[in-house]
């Protein structure tokens, strides 16, 4: 096996784009990304495409949109695991030397409100037990708050912290840092303890990646490629109540630190899954930041910021850069790659040598990336 | 009802997670699988054993009384993609004595606090709706144990 490295990242901004289709956004951050890399696309031996809702064949007419070179094209589907999913195979594809020059791409078209759930049985929906993305995410709130005392004060500020990183990112669905705990706290509730505010907004957007060898890398770019030390994916597995979600988040973070030999002790930052702000705090001890129940804790003492000795979700995540599912681990992975580079303007954190992302797929589905310099 | 009076028909909104009673004497059950390998359960029915994933399983009713395990409410006035019930409703999982975890609406309680975790609550049967055949399409929900 031999390095899988970045060379280059792209994104289209997340949002709301009435006019324009999934395969619009998807190639503005593949051009964005290969332009990063200085490669062009007739280099490119393979494309993988992530989306949760962009339909059967999505990653072809993204590709027609780049050019119909002939290459393999592999439609990728893990909901908001897509876009790891795609970036995991074309690491793969390239350590194990099948293809030397690849490009992971997620994206995502989406109504306003609640994100559509089409796996689950009719009994289910029509009673309004599966709603996205927030009756699970409140549920297992509800039970961690009782659990360890959390307070619906301290959810408040991580969207306050969340829109303030996001304030910083110029790609990120929010664009205003100036969101204050009461804000949180007064907006509609939406399913206790969760407001408006304590979930991201559903987005428009796209992220890509060039993955390639050290040897390309070094054809194609001065810069400094970014390693891929480990990009685990896994699917979940049966767990008694407590352990739903938690188990899988757990699972691929650490073999993915026993991947790229490390722990969570040699983090610089970590990007993780927050579509409610619950779930920051749930993360942050699912990946072994904090033991459990202790989430709330190192955040309340500033270990979390951007300033702080493990800055979480630099781009605000979810809560300030936006909900869009099959972009939004490659939006995460070009984060941590300009943040690598010191390329990361405002929210450049202090020399960040390694990184994890962890996200997960509507429970079903989690990835473990992790990225080094 | 139809003008005669006589009962409509009552069909239950998935026959592989609610049996109706034939009788009116009998309750009626949420159905499972258990594994005869290990004794695992689980809800809804599974083809497989999730735990040991042997293919020897048995349909079973399950305990028509269990705890709450987790319970919230959905507020917003934005009605989620599908739900045909009214808003806002009361929501969660009960886990049932054999292990087993139920996501399940609740009734006969308030809305303005979710039911505290732990409460004891009872499988009840309600009319959710209609079908094209103009028969009632019950749904189960829980509510919580009336002290006598």
């Amino acid at each position: 096996m031999r390095d899988a490295v970045i060379i280059g990242v792209g994104m289209h901004k997340f949002g709301r784009y009435p006019d324009k289709g999934y395969a619009d956004l998807a190639e503005v951050a593949i051009r964005n990304a290969l332009n990063d890399a200085g490669v062009p696309w007739k280099d490119v031996q393979a494309l993988y495409a992530g989306s949760a809702l962009a339909g059967p064949t999505s990653a072809n007419n993204i590709c027609g949109r780049m050019g119909l070179s002939g290459i393999p094209v592999y439609n990728i589907e893990a909901y908001c695991a897509s876009g790891g999913v795609a970036l995991r195979l074309a690491a793969e594809a390239v350590a194990t030397g099948l293809l030397d020059m690849a490009v992971a791409v997620g994206c995502e078209k989406q109504e306003r409100g609640f994100i559509p759930v089409l796996n689950q049985p009719q009994w289910a929906t029509v009673q309004g037990l599966e709603v996205m993305p927030c009756t699970g995410p409140a549920l297992e709130a509800q039970v961690y708050m009782e659990t360890y005392g959390v307070t619906r004060e301290q959810l408040a500020k991580v969207s306050v912290k969340d829109r303030k990183n996001a304030a910083l990112t110029p790609y990120s669905h929010y664009s205003s840092g100036d969101l204050t705990v009461e804000e949180v706290l007064n907006a509609p509730m939406i399913c206790d303890p969760l407001t408006m505010y304590m979930m991201g907004p559903p987005s428009d957007g796209a992220a890509a990646a060039v993955v390639c060898s050290r040897r390309q890398a070094r054809k194609y770019s001065s810069k400094t490629p970014v390693v891929i030390a480990a990009a685990v994916h896994g699917s979940d597995k049966f767990s008694p109540l407590e352990d739903v979600y938690h188990e899988l988040r757990h699972r691929v973070s650490y073999q993915a630190y026993e991947k790229a030999g490390c722990g969570p002790e040699d983090l610089n930052f970590a990007q993780l899954h927050n579509p409610v702000a619950s779930m920051e705090f749930i993360c942050s001890e699912n990946v072994g930041l904090c033991g459990p129940g202790e989430g709330a804790r190192i955040f309340d003492e500033g270990r979390t910021l951007l300033s702080g000795d493990i800055p979480v979700c630099t781009d605000g995540g979810f809560l300030g850069r936006g909900n869009c599912p099959g972009a939004s681990t490659l939006a995460y992975v070009a984060e941590s790659v300009w943040q690598l580079r010191g390329e990361a303007g405002p929210r450049q954190i202090k020399d960040p040598k390694l990184g994890l992302i962890c996200h997960g797929g509507y429970g079903h589905h989690a990835v473990g990336i992790i990225l080094k310099k | 009802m139809p003008l005669n009076g006589a009962r409509r028909k009552q069909v239950s909104i998935d026959e592989n997670v609610l049996a109706l009673p034939d009788a009116p004497s009998e309750a009626p059950h949420l159905l499972g699988s258990k594994c005869r390998a290990c004794g695992a359960v689980f809800f809804p029915q599974q083809h497989t054993c999730q735990k040991c994933f042997s293919s020897a399983l048995d349909k079973v009713k399950l305990s028509r009384r269990g705890r709450v395990y987790s319970c919230t409410v959905f507020r917003h006035h934005r009605r989620p993609p599908g739900y045909k019930g009214p808003l806002p409703y009361l929501f969660g999982q009960v886990e049932l004595p054999e292990g087993a975890g139920v996501l399940t609406l609740f009734t006969d309680c308030s809305f303005d606090q979710p039911l505290k975790r732990g409460t004891e609550v009872e499988l009840l049967v309600e009319r959710f709706g209609e079908d094209e055949a103009g028969n009632d399409v019950m749904t189960f929900k829980f509510r919580p144990v009336q002290s006598k």
